[in-house]
């Protein structure tokens, strides 16, 4: 039974976190904190925006697509929060609502996209070869395609609806993720204990699944945290061009192309608002991210 | 970095020219895909990319040039 025992490795391997470990959950959340202010401040404005997302119908207190006909473009007030847009819609509401479309636009993307990256990037390592060569360059096919563009392609064949969104902005975040993957993965391929983890003769399979896996999740969730933020970006644009999400779903980049442009002057706060929560959830979510890199992977910090 | 940033600005000129009401590719390529146009979208998708590979070449040039020290592979 000894080869079995020393077959398995530590989970992460880098110093600090071996000094983490015993800590509780709870503990290691205040300490994050401590150690990352600005970090922090990614990470609540991360949970107002999520928590306003998954109870915004607790939350609105109108709801984001009935129309007040005598309350039209409205200035904030106690009755209206943010105010209310031409069409007589509480802005606060759609506001609400619109954290929802982007919660799950944002992470439904991430998920697949590093869900996939994840997967062709420790198989392109682990095998290596010429299915590495082959994935590598159709990767950089994928990657020479700037991200809105791709977004914008995908929408042109399959038409706009949140799913095709969804694929729009997932295709070419898989390539990003894979590239981050595979070049952790690679150095964790010739660490000794792959070898004899393949000497006690494991499958592919479970090599993969159980020693190589775990030890790219650092850098993996950094990109992931990333991506949420990247993708909300690219879905409120796609939905400020008219090509994302079709009104009268409530998403912040519909809420920008509906008041920007004819209400700027004389009723600023429908654009100001949307605009405002996509930027500050953006801005919590990169944060967030760069906290996170920090304090799971310090060799990464001089990126 | 400067032939990432370059794709970068291409992706932010679809946004920029519907902000700014410029009549530009961006536009044009936010109506052809709107008008299902797709033998201009393809055009469109073949031009952007072009651009972005040739600027990163160049990039990739203008290291060997400006330093010695990289060498064609």
């Amino acid at each position: 039974m000894a080869p079995w025992s020393i077959s398995r490795p530590p989970l992460v391997a880098t110093a600090a976190d071996a000094a983490e470990r015993p800590r509780s959950l709870r503990a290691s959340i205040i300490g994050f904190c401590r150690r990352q202010p600005l970090g922090t401040v990614g990470l609540v404005l991360v949970v107002v925006m999520a928590a306003a997302g998954l109870s915004a119908e607790w939350i609105a207190p109108y709801s984001p697509t009935s129309n007040d006909f005598a309350a039209m473009t409205e200035p904030p007030s106690w009755a209206h929060l943010m105010g209310t847009d031409q069409f007589g819609r509480d802005l606060f509401s759609r506001i609400v609502f619109g954290a929802r479309t982007a919660l799950i636009v944002g992470f439904s993307c991430a998920i697949l996209g590093g869900m996939s990256g994840l997967v062709l990037g420790v198989a392109s390592a682990y095998f290596g070869g010429r299915l590495d060569l082959f994935l590598q360059r159709v990767f950089d096919v994928v990657m020479a395609f700037p991200l809105i563009i791709m977004a914008l392609a995908v929408i042109a064949i399959f038409g706009s609806d949140v799913h095709n969104v969804i694929v729009a902005i997932t295709i070419p975040l898989i390539p990003r993720c894979a590239r981050v993957v595979r070049s952790s993965a690679l150095a964790i391929r010739e660490v000794p204990y792959i070898d004899a983890a393949r000497a006690c003769g494991f499958g592919h399979t479970r090599i993969i699944l159980r020693h190589m896996v775990p030890n790219v999740m650092a850098p993996f969730l950094i990109m992931l945290t990333a991506f949420v933020g990247q993708a909300i970006l690219a879905e409120a644009s796609l939905s400020y061009l008219g090509l994302g999400v079709q009104e009268p779903t409530a998403a912040w980049g519909l809420m920008l192309q509906g008041g920007a442009e004819e209400f700027a002057s004389t009723a600023p706060w429908i654009a100001v608002f949307p605009g405002l929560a996509i930027a500050l959830t953006v801005f919590g979510f990169s944060l967030f991210g760069d906290a996170l890199r920090d304090a799971m992977d310090p060799k990464l910090r001089d990126r | 970095m400067i032939g990432i940033e370059f794709a970068f600005l291409i992706g932010g000129l679809v946004v920029t020219e519907q902000v700014f009401n410029l009549n530009g590719v961006g536009r044009l390529f936010v109506l052809a895909v709107q008008n299902q146009d797709y033998t201009l979208t393809q055009a469109l998708v073949m031009l952007t990319v072009a651009i972005f590979v040739f600027a990163n070449l160049a990039v990739d040039l203008l290291y060997a040039w400006l330093d010695p020290r990289i060498r064609f592979g």
